[in-house]
C-alpha cells in the first residue's frame, strides 16, 4: 500500500476524530492554546508598539527586537522554559513561550504602522486644533490599522506553527498526532502524512481567513495600489516572521 | 563510557553549566554544529540558485508576480515539522533531504520579496541613462539593475540565513536538524548541559553569521556606505 494511500486511509477513518487523542480535541486544543498565546502577546506588545510609534521613538530597539528573535530557535526556548521548575512540560510553558515568539511581528507592525504615517499630515491634523490623543485616535490608528493587523496575521500563523511543536513539551495540539505517529514506527506512516495534511490545510484556512479580515480592516481608499497618504519612507527591516 | 570523577557535574543531569560536559561531548558537539553548518549552506546555495529564474519569472508580467508570491506564501504557512514529515516519505526518511528542501522552499519567499523590492527600487532615470549611453539588455541588468538592486538582495539573503539556521533546529525532531538533533536529544536525555550548550551555539551560528554577511554586504557595496 502506498504512503499517500495510508494517509488517505487514516484521514477517512472517522474514528481518528473522536476522543482525547482525537483530530477534534486536539485542533481544539491547539487553536485554544494558539488564540491564548496571542492574546498575552497583544495585549503586552501593541500599547508598546503604538506608543513608541506615536512618539516616533524607539526605531532601533524594535528593530534589535526583531533581529534577536529571529535568531532564536523556537524549539530551544520551549526545552529550556521547560526544564525551569516554575514552568515544567505543561500548557503553561507552551503558552509563554509561544506569546514570546508573538510579540515582535505584532511589536514591529504596530511600531511600523503608526511611525511612518505622513508627518505632513500629523502636522496638518495639529494645525486643526487636534490634541495628541485626537491625532493618535482618529488618525494614526486608523491609517495604520492594516499594517497592525499584518503584523497580527504573521504572528498568529508563526504561532499556530510553533504550537505545533508544544506537543513536545507535553501539550495536546495537532502535533501530538504526529509524535504518536512517529512512536509506532512504520504502521504509524499514515497517521503522520494525514495529520500533517490537516496541520498545513488548517494553517492555510487560518491564513485565508486572516487575509480577508486584514482587507476589510483596511479603509477602501487604501485598499487600491496607490496611496492616496504617502507613507514616509524609513529603513525598516523586511517584516517576515519565522516560519516555526 | 567515559568514568566519572566524583563530584563531576556529569553526574547531575541537571547542570546547566558542564564543562565536563564540554570535554567529554566535544566531538558530538563539534560534529552536530558541522551538520548544522552545512545543512545551512546546503540550503542556502540551492536557495539561491533556485531564485534566479523565479525572479526572472516574477519579473516578466505582473500576474506572473503575483502568482510566484501567492504560491510562495502558501507554503510559507504550512508550518515546518508538517512540511518535514509530508516530504519525507518521497524524498527519504533517514536522510536531510526533505529538511534542505522544505528550507529550500521557506528561504525562495524571503530571498524573492527582498530581491523584487530591491528592483523596484532602481530608479527609472538610472536606467534611462544607461539606455543613453548604449547599454544592451544584458549589459543593463548586469551593470545597472543588479549592483542598484544589491543592498537589498544581500539583506535578503542575511535574513534568509539567520531564519534557515533558527528553522533547521525543527528539524531535530525528525533526528535531522544539526544542532536541533542535539538540542532534542539533550530534552530527551534530560540533559540541562546538552540543551544549554546546543542552544548557544545556535543562536551564536545564528549571529556570526549574519556578522559575516554584514562584511560581506560592505565589501562589494562600498558606494552605500559612502552615502550615509
Amino acid at each position: 500500500m502506498s504512503l499517500l494511500q495510508q494517509g488517505v486511509d487514516w484521514l477517512n477513518d472517522l474514528a481518528n476524530y473522536r476522543g482525547q487523542t482525537g483530530v477534534i480535541h486536539l485542533a481544539w486544543s491547539h487553536l485554544e492554546v494558539t488564540g491564548a498565546a496571542m492574546l498575552i502577546a497583544a495585549v503586552i506588545s501593541m500599547p508598546i508598539g503604538v506608543a513608541l510609534g506615536h512618539f516616533r521613538r524607539g526605531g532601533p530597539l524594535v528593530t534589535l527586537v526583531a533581529n534577536t528573535s529571529r535568531a532564536v530557535p523556537t524549539l530551544g526556548l520551549l526545552y529550556l522554559l521547560a526544564e525551569f521548575p516554575t514552568f515544567g512540560v505543561s500548557e503553561k510553558t507552551a503558552i509563554i513561550s509561544l506569546a514570546i515568539f508573538a510579540i515582535p511581528p505584532i511589536l514591529t507592525n504596530a511600531w511600523a504602522g503608526v511611525s511612518t504615517v505622513d508627518p505632513e499630515a500629523v502636522d496638518a491634523a495639529r494645525g486643526l486644533g487636534m490634541t495628541q490623543w485626537e491625532i493618535l485616535w482618529r488618525m494614526e490608528l486608523p491609517l495604520a490599522v492594516p499594517l497592525i493587523f499584518a503584523g497580527v496575521r504573521s504572528s498568529t500563523l508563526q504561532t499556530f506553527a510553533t504550537a505545533t511543536i508544544a506537543s513536545f513539551v507535553g501539550t495536546d495540539t495537532l502535533g501530538n498526532l504526529i509524535q504518536l505517529g512517529q512512536g509506532a514506527g512504520k504502521a504509524g506512516q499514515g497517521e503522520v502524512l494525514g495529520s500533517a495534511i490537516i496541520i498545513g490545510l488548517l494553517a492555510i484556512v487560518i491564513d485565508i481567513v486572516l487575509a480577508i479580515i486584514q482587507r476589510r480592516l483596511t479603509p477602501k481608499p487604501l485598499r487600491s495600489r496607490v496611496r492616496r497618504f504617502p507613507r514616509r519612507r524609513v529603513d525598516m527591516p523586511t517584516i517576515s516572521p519565522g516560519v516555526g | 563510557m567515559t568514568s566519572l570523577a566524583a563530584g563531576s557535574c556529569l553526574s547531575d543531569s541537571h547542570a546547566w553549566i558542564c564543562g565536563d560536559y564540554l570535554r567529554t561531548y566535544s566531538g558530538d558537539i563539534q560534529h552536530a554544529l558541522y551538520q548544522h553548518i552545512s545543512l545551512t549552506a546546503t540550503s542556502l546555495g540551492i536557495a539561491l540558485v533556485a531564485a534566479v529564474p523565479l525572479t526572472a519569472f516574477a519579473m516578466w508580467k505582473r500576474w506572473a508576480r503575483s502568482a510566484t508570491m501567492t504560491i510562495l506564501g502558501v507554503i510559507y504557512t504550512i508550518p515546518s515539522l508538517a512540511l518535514f514529515v509530508i516530504l519525507r516519505p518521497y524524498l527519504g526518511i533517514d536522510n536531510a533531504i526533505p529538511v534542505v528542501i522544505a528550507l529550500v522552499a521557506y528561504a525562495q519567499l524571503l530571498l524573492l520579496r527582498n530581491i523584487l523590492v530591491g528592483f523596484d527600487g532602481v530608479p527609472e532615470e538610472s536606467i534611462e541613462a544607461a539606455r543613453g549611453l548604449g547599454y544592451g539588455p544584458v549589459a543593463l541588468i548586469l551593470k545597472v539593475r543588479l549592483p542598484l538592486a544589491l543592498p537589498a538582495i544581500l539583506a535578503g539573503i542575511r535574513i534568509t540565513t539567520v531564519s534557515t539556521i533558527a528553522l533547521l533546529t525543527i528539524g531535530g525532531l525528525i533526528n535531522q536538524g544539526g544542532l536541533g538533533t542535539l538540542l532534542n536529544q539533550g530534552f530527551q536525555r534530560d540533559i540541562y548541559a546538552q540543551i544549554l550548550v546546543s542552544l548557544v551555539l545556535i543562536v551564536l551560528l545564528a549571529i556570526v553569521a549574519d556578522a559575516v554577511l554584514l562584511i560581506v554586504q560592505r565589501l562589494v557595496t562600498p558606494w552605500e556606505r559612502a552615502r550615509a
